[in-house]
């Protein structure tokens, strides 16, 4: 079998960018939204008590965000609650930019799942669900999934873990490359040519396979 | 390098459960009695370190886990099976005369090969992979391999390979994906298989799950040996191959695109253009045919020194001489003018073109028989002979001009129907294509829809040893409670009949005994229940306080006698 799908992606990556925005509603908010989550911020750094307005309204999206890392319940609690308490740390140095909050959020709880791999497990867990993987491949392909699929998670098991995760964000999440710039503190327009570099040493590693 | 584990499909965590494990006040004390960060702390490193413990046991045992969770009747029996068979042959098949059939492959010990059954499964035989009994390389022989494929319940009772088995006191069958016998022969002799040079085997199967274990039976040890999974793949693709493309739809190419003739003058006389240009090369077809009436023939100019004569020609009383009028008729060299026919008055005169453009001219009288016959040739004199020279030449100069336009025209008018002629056929071999691509695609998706609803697979496995090989798994069956035997009838009253309890859909059986005085117990969830004794097959029809009747069937020839009275 060719993977005809991969070429299909690189040609088609604006088809894929709506798809992607269309499952992750969250980033994308109005102006409103965005300054009454800077209120929020202003109100939980004169009193720490209202941090909890915080912590109520991210935590799902931060436990989803470790959660998809982890696969385990009670380690992303651990990380979770390490990266409020950061979050909480650091909430001062916040500057606002116009974009969500959550991003920022999301970065700490990026760094905060890298030190747990780093200094604790070499076993990085990646949930996903079979229509992610058709996420990567063109409708014609979605057909031949499961024969492909083996060979696909053994290409994607050779990618470096930052080549994965924007793999991860992108087409498992379904982030927007904005938000992906913001958590991983990069250039939209580096994230993206990384990503289409990803994707072609992907093919590369499938025809291999 | 980073160790990925990948969750496909796993256990989803929903909202409720996330919004029941937030704690803000918890979380808030203990950000109040921290002095540096989590993972800072020494009880962190316990807890992820136990957390990573859990996550490494999740993806070591999780799929057992799920297993045992998924069907309490079911054991992951993944251990060795031991049989009951004491004081009996292993494999003991109930018919003397039955034999499930088998394939025999003739296989060069030295080069081995692929060899596919009746069934479609296949064997993939390495080279020098056949031992003596004595552990010896055995080369330059031709190997009998017999394969027998077990596919379905009917064969799994003639091939009399126990597939029960008891565990603790707990009664188990084997639920099967399909079973295999590989032995090989030198004549009589059976040869080994070397360990070491593994046959690849390719079996075709029914059934999809991957929950199937793969066992080898232990024909020393009485036993079923627990060897690991095998691995399953959907043996067929919706898409046609090359070869089938080829046979059922092959390329359209030009040459079979065949447009009638009278669609395409129907085509022509559609068109003005063509209509316009047919209308012209009439016109110029007339002009040349009118041009052709008036017969122009390249004028001769009269020799002075021959002989010649003239016809004194009234153009009113002979119109069809008037073209003779100023024309003299040079006498063919050697003739030479009668002066006694000179002198005469001629009443007829009668004028025969030659082919060599020469004229045979016979006077004649009416009165009288009297004739005067002359070869000459028409020729012209002086002015008469320039003039007559001058239209001559207007006329090839027309008659060229009316050829050369006919010709164009008729090129145009032969242009045009080719072109029509291609534009038909591109038309017809695209929507030929078009025809072609629809009908591929609508094979393909019917295919597809029944690939979709298909078991159809291949199991893969490899085996190490001659002998009989099972993709089973084993199930726990539903008993009814025992009663005490009284009488069996089995065509008359006997003391004891094998029976089979068959459960098709598991494509099983379990089998037992039953004997007078002895508890006897029926399963819940079997389709059919025969029995078998001395090769006679009886269907268990009654079974009621301890009185078992079977209305007996007979002696199966062939397996399909079975597989009907077992209500395949």
């Amino acid at each position: 079998m060719t993977f005809y799908f991969l070429s299909v992606i690189l040609k088609n990556r604006d088809k894929l960018k709506t798809i992607a925005v269309n499952i992750n509603p969250q980033y994308h908010k109005t102006e409103a939204q965005i300054n009454s989550e800077q209120q929020l911020v202003e109100a939980a750094n004169k009193d720490a008590e209202n941090f909890r307005l915080i912590y109520d309204k991210y935590y799902e999206i931060v436990f989803r965000f470790v959660y998809q890392r982890t696969g385990d319940e009670n380690v992303t609690l651990e990380i979770v609650s390490d990266v409020f308490y950061k979050t909480l740390q650091n909430l001062k140095k916040y500057e606002f930019r116009g974009l969500p909050f959550s991003s920022w959020l999301l970065r700490i709880a990026h760094n905060e799942t890298m030190n747990f791999y780093r200094k604790v497990s070499n076993s990085r867990v990646v949930k996903l669900k079979t229509e992610h993987l058709q996420n990567l491949t063109d409708e014609e392909n979605e057909n031949h999934l499961e024969d492909f699929k083996p060979a696909l998670l053994r290409a994607l098991k050779d990618l470096k873990i930052d080549d994965l995760q924007l793999i991860e964000m992108r087409f498992f999440e379904g982030r927007p490359f904005k938000e992906m710039a913001e958590i991983l503190n990069k250039k939209e327009s580096a994230i993206k040519m990384k990503l289409y570099r990803i994707l072609e040493k992907l093919k590369v590693l499938l025809q291999k396979k | 390098m980073t160790d990925y584990k990948f969750d496909i499909d796993g256990k989803k965590i929903s909202s409720k459960d996330i919004q029941a494990k937030k704690d803000f006040d918890s979380f808030y004390k203990g950000v109040q009695a921290k002095g540096k960060a989590f993972y800072q702390k020494n009880w962190f490193w316990a807890s992820t370190g136990l957390s990573a413990l859990v996550i490494a046991s999740f993806f070591l045992f999780g799929n057992s886990n799920k297993k045992s969770a998924r069907s309490n009747s079911e054991i992951n029996k993944k251990e060795t099976v031991f049989l009951e068979a004491k004081n009996k042959p292993l494999i003991n098949p109930p018919f003397d005369e039955l034999r499930v059939d088998f394939d025999i492959f003739k296989v060069n010990s030295n080069k081995g090969g692929v060899f596919k059954n009746r069934h479609g499964s296949i064997l993939r035989i390495p080279t020098h992979a056949f031992l003596t009994k004595k552990g010896k390389t055995i080369t330059d022989r031709t190997i009998d391999i017999k394969f027998t494929e077990y596919k379905d319940v009917a064969d799994q009772i003639i091939s009399g390979i126990p597939m029960t088995y008891d565990s603790a006191g707990t009664k188990y069958m084997f639920s099967s994906a399909g079973m295999v016998e590989i032995r090989g022969f030198i004549g009589d002799s059976a040869v080994q298989l070397n360990p070491l040079k593994p046959i690849g085997v390719e079996m075709t199967s029914n059934y999809k799950s991957t929950e199937y274990n793969f066992y080898c039976l232990n024909e020393k040890k009485k036993r079923w040996d627990y060897l690991g999974k095998d691995s399953v793949s959907k043996n067929e693709s919706y898409k046609l191959k090359e070869d089938e493309l080829a046979a059922k739809f092959p390329e359209i190419r030009q040459g079979d695109i065949v447009i009638p003739k009278h669609e395409i003058n129907a085509e022509l006389q559609k068109a003005p253009e063509y209509k316009s240009k047919k209308r012209q090369h009439i016109q110029i077809q007339k002009e040349i045919d009118d041009l052709n009436l008036s017969t122009y023939t390249l004028p001769i100019k009269s020799n002075p020194e021959a002989q010649k004569f003239s016809l004194d020609i009234i153009e009113e009383e002979n119109p069809e001489l008037a073209m003779y009028k100023n024309v003299q008729f040079q006498l063919a060299k050697g003739e030479s003018i009668n002066p006694n026919h000179a002198n005469q008055n001629w009443n007829n005169v009668h004028l025969e073109k030659k082919e060599d453009h020469s004229v045979l001219i016979t006077f004649s009288k009416t009165n009288s028989h009297q004739k005067a016959q002359y070869k000459a040739i028409p020729v012209l004199v002086g002015e008469d002979f320039e003039k007559a020279m001058q239209a001559y030449n207007e006329y090839i100069r027309k008659s060229d001009y009316l050829k050369h336009k006919l010709k164009d025209a008729k090129k145009q008018i032969n242009f045009f129907k080719k072109e029509l002629k291609n534009k038909a056929i591109n038309k017809a071999m695209i929507q030929a294509k078009i025809n072609r691509i629809e009908q591929i695609a609508a094979l393909e998706k019917t295919r597809y829809l029944n690939l979709k609803t298909s078991n159809k697979v291949t199991r893969y496995f490899e085996v190490n040893s001659m002998g009989v090989f099972n993709c089973d798994r084993a199930k726990k069956m539903n008993a009814k409670l025992p009663m005490l035997t009284k009488s069996i009838k089995f065509n008359k009253k006997v003391d004891e009949v094998i029976v089979y309890h068959v459960f098709n859909k598991l494509n099983g059986h379990y089998q037992s005994l039953t004997a007078i005085s002895k508890p006897y117990v029926g399963y819940k969830n079997s389709n059919i229940t025969v029995g078998i004794s001395k090769n006679k097959v009886g269907i268990l029809t009654q079974s009621k306080n301890g009185s078992q009747i079977f209305t007996v069937k007979g002696i199966p020839k062939h397996k399909e006698d079975l597989a009907k009275w077992l209500e395949f």
